[in-house]
C-alpha cells in the first residue's frame, strides 16, 4: 500500500469517527440497539467461558487416570484389595481411593465425597477453615452452609442418616467459587464408608502417573484388564468430552441467539432507517463534491466498524458489571444446575478474544446488511436524486 | 476553438408517457468554451437548476449527449464521472448544502479527504481559500454559526478546493443579502480572470450584464443565447 493509499484510508477512518461525533443521537441509539442485543450473549459466553475454564482447571489437577469396577455394565465399586498392588507398578507415582454417594441433608440431596488425608489436604486452599484432621470432621460446601447456617463453630455438629446414622462436625467451608462443591460435604475415606456401611470398597482409585512413564497407562490398564471387571476413565478422555460438552451447549444458545436476533432485525432495521433522509443527502454531497463510491462504502464500513466495538466493548463492561455486582442474576441459572435467579454461588466468568472476534463478526452482520447495501444503492443513483 | 461543454440535445423527462409527465429539459443544445462567464436564466422552473444539474454530471439525461472535453459523458460510468467531479468540476448548490455541525475548514477541506491529502495540507489549502474569501476569522466556524453570505463563501471554496476547471453555481444570489453579491460578482470575476469556466444560474438581473454569454431558458427549451460583450 502506497503512502497516498494509506493516508486516504486513515482520513477516512477520522471522517467516519467525525460523523459518529457529529451525528450523536444516532450513533447512540444504533449503540444501545446493538449492546441490548450483545449483552445477554456476551454474559452467556463469560459464564460458559467461565464454567468451562473451571471444569478444565479441575480435569487437568485430577489424577491421569480413573479405575472404577463394573456392575450390570455400567460404573461400579472396586474392590479395595487390586489398590496395593496398582500401587507397586513401577509407572504409578500414587493411588488413591474415592467414595462418591449420596444423600440427604434435611431435604436436600446432596453429594457425600470421601478422600484420604492426602487428597483433603490437597483442597487446603478452597476449603474457609479447616480440612479434617481427624475423623468425623466435615467440610460443607457453600450451598448448604448458607441454606442450613452449618459452618464451623463452638459446639456445631449435625447428625446425617443413610444406612448409618452418624455425626459429623464441620470443620470448613468450600469456597463459594468451587461450583462443584455447592451441596457437597468432604469427609475422610473411612467415615464415608462407615456412613454407607461399606467396607473393602471405594467408588474409584484415582491413579497418577509417574512423570515422563511414556506409554505406562496403556501398558497400566492392560494389566488392569486382566484382573477383569474393571472401567478406566483417562484424563484425555475427560478433556474431550469436556470440549465436546460445552462446544454442543455453546452450539444450542448461538443457534438459539441467531434466531432471536433474527426476529429482532425488523426492527433494528427500523432503527438504523433512523435519520435516513439526512443520511441519503449527505450521501449525495458526498458524491456530487467528488467521492467514489467505494469511499463513501468505506466510510460506512468504518463507522459500522467503531459502532461494533464500542457496542461490544459496552456489552463486555455491562456483562462484567452484572456478573461481578449483581453475580450473574436471572441468567446464570441457564448455565448452572439448580442456582436459582439469584446464585448463592460465586458465578466464574472468562471473557476469551476468540468469542470478542466471533461477536464483532455477529455484530457487523446484524448491522452491516441494512446499512451498507442500502449506502450502496444510494451511491449508484445520480447525487442530485439525493440530495433533492 | 473547441468548446469544454456541449450538450446535444439532451433532455431530462420525468415520469415520461404519464399524464403527470414533467420536461425539465427538453431538447436543449449548447456550447460552453473555455474561460468564459455563462449564465443560464429564465423564470422559476424554466430548467436552469436541472441543466446545471446534468452539466455539472450529478444527474443523468434522459436523452441527449454531452461531452465534456470532446468526451461523451453521458456514456461514463459512475466513478468516470465521480473522478470527473472530482477533478474538473466544482459545485455550488442554490441552499449551498454544508455539512452541519462541520466547522467551515472541515467543510471546505471535506472533497480532499478520499484524494490522500495529509490533513495538515488540507487545513491549510482550506484556510488559504477562506482566507482568500475573507473568512480568515472564521475557520473553526460551523454554518450554523455563518450568515448566508459567508455560508455561500464557503461553499464556493469548498467548490474551489480541487482547483476544478469549471465552477458551477446555481442560483448564487438567491439565498445572500446586496452587499454579498457585490463580492460574489467580483470573486467570480477573478476566477474567470485565472482562467476557469464559470456557468452559473439565475434569474437576478444583475448576472446579465457580467455574463459573456446568456442562455435563456424557459419551460426546459433553450429560446436564445446573448453574447452582450460583442
Amino acid at each position: 500500500m502506497d503512502d497516498s493509499q494509506a493516508i486516504r484510508h486513515k482520513n477516512l477512518l477520522f471522517a467516519a469517527l467525525g460523523d459518529l461525533i457529529r451525528q450523536k443521537l444516532r450513533s447512540w441509539v444504533v449503540i444501545f440497539c446493538l449492546t441490548a442485543i450483545l449483552f445477554p450473549l456476551v454474559t452467556a459466553l463469560g459464564i460458559s467461558e467461565g464454567l468451562k475454564f473451571q471444569a478444565e482447571i479441575a480435569v487437568r489437577e485430577g489424577a491421569d487416570l480413573y479405575v472404577s469396577g463394573e456392575l450390570y455394565g455400567g460404573n461400579g465399586p472396586v474392590s479395595l484389595s487390586h489398590m496395593e498392588p496398582l500401587a507397586s507398578l513401577p509407572s504409578i507415582s500414587r493411588v488413591a481411593a474415592r467414595v462418591v454417594g449420596r444423600t440427604y441433608f434435611v431435604d436436600r440431596l446432596v453429594a457425600v465425597v470421601g478422600l484420604d488425608e492426602e487428597s483433603l489436604l490437597a483442597l487446603k486452599s478452597l476449603v474457609q477453615g479447616e480440612v479434617p484432621r481427624v475423623r468425623g470432621g466435615v467440610v460443607v460446601g457453600e450451598g448448604i452452609a448458607k441454606a442450613f447456617g452449618v459452618r464451623p463453630g463452638p459446639g456445631m455438629r449435625f447428625t446425617l442418616s443413610a444406612n448409618n446414622r452418624k455425626v459429623f462436625v464441620p470443620t470448613g467451608t468450600l469456597s463459594p467459587s468451587c461450583l462443584w462443591g455447592s451441596d457437597i460435604l468432604i469427609m475422610h475415606f473411612e467415615d464415608a464408608n462407615e456412613f454407607f456401611r461399606i467396607t473393602s470398597l471405594a467408588s474409584h482409585y484415582l491413579l497418577y502417573e509417574n512423570p515422563g512413564s511414556g506409554n505406562a497407562l496403556s501398558e497400566v490398564m492392560e494389566a488392569l484388564k486382566e484382573r477383569g471387571f474393571l472401567r478406566f476413565g483417562e484424563r484425555q478422555e475427560f478433556e474431550e468430552m469436556l470440549q465436546a460438552g460445552y462446544g454442543h451447549r455453546d452450539g444450542i444458545f448461538v443457534v438459539l441467539f441467531v434466531i432471536g436476533a433474527a426476529l429482532a432485525m425488523p426492527a433494528f432495521l427500523v432503527t438504523l432507517g433512523f435519520g435516513l433522509r439526512e443520511l441519503q443527502k449527505e450521501i449525495g454531497l458526498l458524491k456530487a463534491i467528488g467521492w467514489k463510491t467505494k469511499d463513501v462504502l468505506e466510510k460506512v464500513l468504518l463507522q459500522n466498524l467503531m459502532i461494533c466495538l464500542a457496542a461490544l466493548c459496552l456489552s463486555i463492561l455491562l456483562s462484567m458489571a452484572w456478573i461481578k455486582g449483581l453475580n450473574g442474576a436471572l441468567i446464570a441459572q441457564f448455565y448452572i444446575a439448580e442456582v436459582g435467579l439469584f446464585p448463592d454461588l460465586e458465578v466464574p466468568s472468562r471473557y476469551v478474544p476468540f468469542h470478542a472476534l466471533f461477536l464483532l463478526g455477529f455484530s457487523l452482520v446484524v448491522t452491516l446488511p441494512g446499512c451498507f447495501l442500502s449506502t450502496w444503492k444510494k451511491t449508484k443513483m445520480p447525487p442530485r436524486a439525493l440530495i433533492g | 476553438m473547441n468548446p469544454v461543454i456541449k450538450t446535444e440535445n439532451i433532455s431530462k423527462w420525468y415520469h415520461p408517457g404519464r399524464r403527470d409527465e414533467v420536461r425539465a429539459v427538453d431538447d436543449v443544445s449548447l456550447e460552453i468554451f473555455e474561460n468564459t462567464s455563462v449564465v443560464l436564466y429564465g423564470p422559476s422552473g424554466s430548467g436552469k437548476t436541472t441543466l446545471l444539474g446534468l452539466i455539472g454530471t450529478i444527474d443523468r439525461p434522459t436523452g441527449g449527449r454531452i461531452f465534456l472535453y470532446g468526451q461523451n459523458v453521458t456514456l461514463f460510468s459512475d466513478l468516470e464521472l465521480s473522478r470527473i467531479r472530482r477533478e474538473t468540476i466544482g459545485l455550488v448548490f442554490q441552499s449551498f448544502h454544508l455539512f452541519s455541525g462541520m466547522s467551515a475548514w472541515e467543510n471546505v477541506s471535506h472533497p480532499l479527504i478520499p484524494t490522500g491529502t495529509r490533513g495538515k495540507e488540507r487545513f491549510e489549502r482550506a484556510a488559504a481559500l477562506l482566507e482568500r474569501l475573507g473568512l480568515g476569522d472564521r475557520l473553526h466556524h460551523s454554518p450554523e454559526e455563518l450568515s448566508g453570505g459567508q455560508q455561500q463563501r464557503v461553499a464556493i471554496a469548498r467548490a474551489l478546493v480541487n482547483n476544478p476547471k469549471i465552477l458551477i453555481a446555481d442560483e448564487p444570489t438567491s439565498n445572500i443579502d446586496e452587499d454579498s453579491v457585490r463580492t460574489l460578482l467580483d470573486l467570480l470575476e477573478e476566477l474567470k480572470n485565472e482562467g476557469k469556466t464559470i456557468i452559473i444560474s439565475s434569474h437576478d438581473p444583475v448576472f446579465r450584464s457580467h455574463g459573456d454569454v446568456l442562455f435563456n431558458l424557459n419551460r426546459g427549451r433553450l429560446e436564445g443565447i446573448h453574447h452582450p460583450k460583442r
